[in-house]
């Protein structure tokens, strides 16, 4: 088991270095001397050297990139080529909004999609079964820049239930903060949601025709103690894994539905970024992306045995 | 000895020739559907040009904002500008990206995929590891970010959607030459001394051509919402060219005025991939490909 983990470790430490060397050569594809791209098209010549001098473009790739990873062990992605914000301190401020938003709508997919797994497949083939998997199958084509702005037309436009735009800090006002944050919270869920409910549906068919159950509805124990106790768990494992594999699409959702919505999260600083060709912006997001979602992974993978004891001690095949 | 092999080969044509006899019964309304949807999509999108339809961009066709009418199929924009025009033109760009960048995906990922199934050891490793490095970028973040830096161009979006389609495409067709790789027929092809090279495409490739298939429709349907997404946030084809992406993105203004401008590419957007998907899940569950072997 710890061995396991140490081989993964090695394996994660291999990645991250590859995940972070692909987002230092971002900077390499720009057309033109970098470092004028840089500072923009109000840089001076002397904003221009400095700007050479920081990310050491005279030397070497491999010297660049081992000296920039080294920078950003210690947080420092560079500075934002207009508001000359440091990239990590405008990252840390726009994280909580995009944080609290990816948690939002976990929390409603998780409390749609695993009441709703477990009933369907009580009866696969059933009419619940069968509205919950079309519906599942419809809502995986909608784009989220489609749901978001159908969740807009109903519910800002005619309804005016919740607000279109709109953001207060969870610490400043909690209650106005949650209803602005309904629409963009369910637009980023329902992806997810539809997700989880397939695999949750599929696992929970495959594990309630497995002799234990068996076993255990002939002890005559009661039917919700089986589905709780006996088969979610062994069914949770998938889900922790499409979870974790999730967490990309879950981003990109986050960035979709902040743009549409207007949130002051890491996906509008991002897409004002791209706008306004702020490149070491853009670079210092996709790296930490990538690097949560790398590491995320990992998590999901070292966590199957500590849901699944049959998983402990034994290699996983595949 | 030619007997011996070619005898269970026979006997599994016969199968395949039950199964297919058997298939049409498993094509359900909903698969013909999305088919017809799919084929009228891509023959107006080819034919464009040819169709009486006023250039898209030609301002006050009708009255701004008119609805949906004998007059004008699908309304008017805020310009007065055919919607039909627009849509027909959109679905140009979008099946163009879906179509060039899952054939980047299948012949680049494919290859790779049949070597590194078919020849495992050191290779498998190596191609392993950087598919799996690869899908380690949130596709859209790193395409945004990719797209910025080179420039946006509908080439380069084309370009970085099929690089990132190449990634999965490996994983699913090694996985799928692995199951094939180790049957019957390629050890009998291999006794009767056939050539590697020839195994692999003449024998293995066959098999495993359906799951790309199924997998190539839904990776077609990720592409055309990828742009959708790129186009979205301005970082494809520009306006006043239309895509279906920038069509939502540029009528999001106009929401309050006439939210039919955003419904209606979504509505082409939404239908097209929901076709893709259906057309995929159909050949899967006809071909019986195992999602496990993703």
């Amino acid at each position: 088991m710890a061995l396991m983990i140490l081989r993964r470790l090695g394996q994660l430490v291999g990645v991250l270095l590859v995940v972070t060397f692909v987002s230092y050569l971002l900077l390499n594809f720009l057309p033109g001397n970098t470092a004028a791209v840089i500072a923009g098209p109000y840089g001076t010549k002397a904003s221009i050297a400095h700007i050479s001098a920081q990310l050491h473009l005279n030397d070497p790739l491999p010297v660049r990139y081992f000296d920039w990873l080294r920078q950003l062990l210690q947080g420092n992605l560079g500075q934002s080529a207009f508001t000359h914000q440091p990239v990590g301190q405008a990252l840390a401020q726009r994280l909580p909004c995009t944080l609290e938003l990816i948690l939002l709508s976990q929390l409603i997919a998780l409390a749609v999609a695993v009441p709703l797994g477990i009933a369907a497949a009580l009866r696969p083939g059933g009419w619940l079964d069968n509205v919950a998997s079309t519906t599942a199958f419809g809502l995986l084509s909608m784009p989220a820049y489609v749901l978001g702005y159908v969740l807009v037309i109903i519910f800002a436009v005619n309804l005016h239930l919740f607000p279109a735009t709109g953001y207060v800090p969870f610490n400043q006002a909690p209650l106005t903060n949650l209803h602005d944050m309904v629409l963009p919270s369910i637009t980023l869920a329902v992806g997810s949601l539809a997700v989880y409910l397939r695999v949750l549906r599929a696992e929970m068919i495959a594990t309630l025709s497995e002799d234990y159950i068996t076993m255990a509805v002939a002890k005559g124990m009661p039917t919700w103690r089986i589905l709780t106790r006996h088969a979610l768990r062994p069914s949770t494992i998938a889900l922790v894994t499409v979870a974790a594999l999730n967490v990309g699409a879950l981003f990109v959702g986050a960035f979709l539905a902040e743009y549409i919505f207007q949130l002051p999260g890491v996906g509008s600083l991002f897409i004002q970024s791209i706008e306004s060709k702020d490149y070491l912006v853009i670079q210092g997001i996709v790296v930490v992306v990538a690097v949560a979602y790398v590491v995320l992974n990992f998590l999901a993978d070292v966590a199957q045995p500590l849901i699944d004891p049959r998983l402990r001690g034994v290699r996983r095949l595949g | 000895m030619a007997d011996l092999v070619v005898e269970p080969i026979l006997a599994a044509d016969e199968v395949r020739a039950e199964a297919a006899g058997a298939r049409p019964r498993r094509f359900k309304l909903t698969f013909w559907l999305a088919a017809g949807w799919m084929a009228a999509i891509t023959f107006v999108a080819v034919f464009a040009n040819l169709l009486p339809l006023p250039p898209p961009n030609k301002p006050l066709v009708g009255p701004p904002y008119s609805l949906p009418s004998w007059q004008y199929p699908l309304g008017t924009d805020e310009l007065g500008r055919s919607m039909l025009s627009r849509v027909v033109f959109g679905a140009r760009v979008s099946l163009e990206v879906g179509v060039a960048a899952i054939v980047i995906g299948l012949l680049v990922g494919g290859f790779f995929g049949l070597v590194a199934g078919y020849y495992r050891g050191k290779l498998d490793a190596v191609i392993s590891a950087v598919a799996n490095v690869m899908l380690a970028f949130p596709a859209l973040i790193f395409a945004a970010a990719l797209v910025a830096f080179l420039g946006p161009s509908l080439e380069v979006v084309i370009l970085v959607i099929g690089v990132l389609s190449i990634a999965p495409l490996t994983r699913l067709v090694r996985a799928t030459t692995l199951t094939h790789a180790g049957r019957e027929f390629v050890l009998a092809a291999r006794m009767m001394g056939y050539s590697s090279r020839r195994i692999l495409f003449r024998e293995v490739m066959p098999n495993v051509i359906p799951s790309a298939i199924s997998f190539a429709l839904v990776g077609m349907a990720l592409a055309i919402v990828l742009e959708g997404a790129l186009s979205f946030l301005g970082l494809s084809i520009r306006p006043p060219q239309p895509s279906w992406g920038n069509m939502i993105a540029e009528a999001t203004q106009y929401l309050t005025q006439d939210a039919w401008l955003v419904i209606c590419p979504s509505l082409f957007l939404f239908f097209t991939v929901l076709a893709l998907n259906l057309g995929g899940d159909t050949f899967r569950a006809v071909f019986d490909v195992k999602e496990s072997a993703l």
